[in-house]
């Protein structure tokens, strides 16, 4: 049975194929579309899923979709009721879009899939928003029983869920509704540091460590009311989310010392506190919330999903001092995994076909679920396009990008199946050596072209993780923090009037690269069963340096998304100041190439988050 | 390179290989041009014979004749009177837009307000109950499995 999910219209819209209960394909539209968080109906990842599976035109036997638009609508309409007069803007620009397309969503799915050839089945499938967060946590974990906690900004009412999943069955038992919500909260403290709603949310997460929690009692006195059990009530007289265009009023610019932080403006004391105080705040509710889970279900394993779960020092809080014996998070734990948990909960719940779990290894795949592009494909290419490259072997192509990295090259790498989900795991990454003090700088400024205060996570050997980082667990999917070990630490004196980029170079550990101003790091570990060709490259690294770790960040600068293809890949290669591209078995140096020529400022076409 | 092949998936997410794109793009104008034209036409005659127009229904033949003729003899004509009949409907309906839904939201979501408000009824529940220790609620129980055809 060929049950193809979908999740759009509100960000990161993206499609995942479910083949007789196993995981085939999934990928956001915005690697297709190149438009980042692109909501739109995914019709390119519809049209690769469908490709991979190799199904016939009239061989999808259901399509789901992650969320009940209706009741989406009817909570929107009793939300202009409970403002009016307010909110007329906020109206006039939600409601065409409404009447256009969302009320009309099987025919818009019907309509793109059959401009692409495929049948659309009888059976259509709406589960909720939050039930689509809950299976895309529970399902493919490997857990056999597990409680969930999914949270996010809002779906249909809820916007937190409790609930249990066990064999293939799935019961929310809890919720908390609209307007109280805690990615709701989390957002309005983005947009009042200057950032991008639904997108700059970890770079305030990246920001925190700069900071102090001196306005956590502000939060906690006005803000939000928290319960003992992790519930919580926002105090709406400071939120402009309900009416108006902005996430905040005047009354939050009164409370947190002037106006919102305007993008692109310098970052001040004062946003660094407010990161810092708002992922206190964040990760008490959070644990809070862990150990309501623990008490209602009694489960000693816990599944996490939703926008806030790709909050990774929560997610770090709750697997170190949490009350779970193991965690798991949906590497997209964002909208763009409601796609693939529609999907799966069509086929255990509402098919109610079984499911099985050995609680050791998840379904995932390792998120490598995406388009590969063959070494014979590559060639064509590259010859097509006379670009200069060098074909490697299998058995020094490991070797070569190592020995690269150690002479502090900087390398793009575009190999085997993309990534789901908003981190690069080594299939789509740009990779550095750790150990340098200007790596960061570097790569933040002449190749990501981003802000200088964000840090970098590093992939390490799975069996190496132990000797670098406070770790127990595996983290495949870079959703954990943890701090890097005591003894590889630096702990020198933070002058009062240092600059933030002075700070940033501090050098803070042997692996000065991957280690943000609280010693922490956002840790990948890479286990050769799951990516031979990534792990490889680390162990080569190792062999060379000792050090069984690189940099990893994604391949992409600023406002773009990851790269899918080799022609994606080169042209953020030739774009930035990489030094090489390995896509496939070829490696291409920046030196050997012609010169980069682009009709448009490709700059101004991106949207900067 | 003659001889290569690029796989169905590798074609459907990265037509490199396509050189017939353009082509494809081009061959598709005289449909547009005369699906437009047709709309134009219909246009027209609903001037002409039921409003009893003369001059109007003149020029948007006169447009549709260029229209047609562009799509065939000047590409770039035609994606300029295509773009400029895009932005020209927009703003339309913008205007349109804000014509019906003004009346509309203060007429209809005022008053219903109004009644919320007399009958203290908030449906976005702002304020915790008296002494609520929690502000978890319980989820409603799974409905029957042919719900999910539902989109609500």
């Amino acid at each position: 049975m060929n049950i193809l999910g979908i999740s759009a219209y509100y960000h990161d819209a993206a499609a995942a194929l479910v083949q007789d209960g196993k995981i085939v394909a999934a990928a956001q539209e915005e690697r297709f579309s190149r438009r980042k968080h692109d909501p739109n109906l995914p019709i390119n990842a519809i049209s690769y899923c469908l490709a991979e599976g190799g199904v016939d035109p009239d061989g999808i036997d259901v399509v789901t979709f992650y969320d009940k638009p209706i009741t989406k609508f009817e909570r929107i309409l009793q939300t202009y009721f409970s403002v009016a007069p307010k909110g007329f803007r906020s109206f006039v620009m939600a409601l065409p879009i409404w009447m256009k397309e969302k009320l009309w969503i099987p025919y818009q799915i019907e309509g793109a899939l059959e401009d692409h050839g495929f049948k659309m089945p009888k059976d259509l499938i709406f589960t909720e928003h939050h039930e689509s967060h809950a299976a895309s946590a529970f399902f493919p974990s490997p857990f056999e029983s597990a409680a969930i906690l999914t949270l996010d900004g809002v779906g249909e009412w809820a916007t937190s869920t409790l609930g249990q999943g066990s064999g293939n069955d799935l019961n929310i038992i809890k919720q908390i509704r609209f307007p109280h919500s805690l990615g709701l909260l989390y957002s309005a403290f983005t947009y009042f540091t200057g950032f991008r709603v639904n997108s700059g949310e970890y770079k305030l997460m990246g920001l925190a460590p700069y900071g102090e929690p001196v306005y956590v009692d502000a939060i906690r006195d006005n803000l939000i009311d928290i319960k003992a059990d992790g519930s919580f009530l926002l105090n709406m007289e400071y939120f402009a989310y309900l009416d108006g265009l902005t996430m905040t009023n005047e009354r939050f610019d009164a409370l947190f010392d002037g106006p919102p932080r305007k993008p692109e403006t310098e970052i001040s004391r004062r946003e660094m506190d407010l990161a810092r105080s708002i992922q206190v705040v964040t990760e008490d509710i959070v644990m809070l919330m862990a150990h309501e889970a623990r008490k209602q279900t009694g489960e000693k394993d816990l599944c996490l999903a939703g926008g806030v779960a790709l909050n990774c020092v929560a997610n770090g809080k709750i697997l170190r001092d949490g009350p779970f014996e193991n965690v798991w998070i949906q590497p997209a734990a964002g909208d763009a995994g409601g796609a693939l948990g529609s999907a799966l909960f069509a086929w255990h719940v509402v098919k109610q076909q079984p499911r099985t779990a050995d609680n050791k290894t998840d379904s995932m795949r390792g998120s490598y679920l995406g388009p590969t592009f063959s070494d014979d494909e590559v060639e064509q290419f590259l010859s097509a396009r006379e670009y200069p490259a060098r074909r490697l072997s299998g058995e020094e192509r490991a070797g070569t990008i190592a020995q690269l990295l150690d002479e502090q090259n900087v390398v793009g790498v575009c190999q085997g199946r993309m990534e789901f989900g908003p981190r690069a795991l080594g299939n789509r990454s740009i990779l550095g050596d750790p150990r340098s003090e200007k790596m960061q700088s570097t790569l933040n400024l002449k190749i990501k072209h981003r802000e200088s205060f964000r840090p970098f996570a590093p992939s390490c050997l799975v069996e190496r993780a132990g000797e670098y980082f406070e770790l127990d667990s595996p983290s495949p999917y870079m959703l954990l923090t943890a701090q890097v070990r005591e003894e590889r630490c630096r702990h020198d004196e933070v002058p009062d009037d240092i600059t933030m980029r002075d700070r940033v170079n501090m050098v803070r550990s042997d692996l000065p690269a991957i280690t943000h101003v609280d010693h922490s790091a956002r840790v990948q570990t890479v286990d050769r069963s799951v990516n031979p060709e990534y792990y490889d490259i680390i162990k080569e690294f190792e062999e060379r340096t000792g050090y069984g770790v690189v940099i990893n960040t994604s391949f992409n600068v600023r406002g773009e998304p990851i790269v899918c293809t080799p022609e994606d890949a080169y042209a953020c290669f030739m774009r930035t100041d990489m030094d090489y591209l390995a896509v496939g078995s070829f490696l291409l140096s920046k030196k050997d190439q012609p010169p980069w020529d682009e009709k448009k400022d490709w700059e101004q076409s991106l949207v900067l988050d | 390179m003659e001889d290569f092949q690029q796989n169905h998936v590798s074609r459907t997410v990265w037509p490199w290989m396509d050189a017939d794109g353009n082509a494809a793009e081009s061959g598709s104008l005289p449909r547009r041009a005369a699906v437009q034209a047709v709309i134009m036409c219909a246009i027209a005659s609903v001037l002409f014979f039921l409003l009893h127009h003369h001059v109007m229904p003149v020029i948007i033949l006169v447009l549709a004749t260029i229209v047609v003729l562009s799509a065939f003899f000047a590409p770039a004509l035609f994606h300029g009177i295509d773009r400029f009949g895009k932005a020209l409907g927009q703003v339309v309906g913008i205007i349109l837009t804000w014509m019906l839904l003004i009346p509309f939201f203060y007429i209809c979501f005022t008053v219903g307000r109004l009644l919320l408000v007399v009958l203290k009824v908030d449906p976005m529940r702002r304020k915790a109950e008296t002494g609520e220790d929690t502000c978890w609620v319980q989820h409603p129980e799974r409905p029957p499995l042919d719900r999910y055809g539902k989109r609500f």
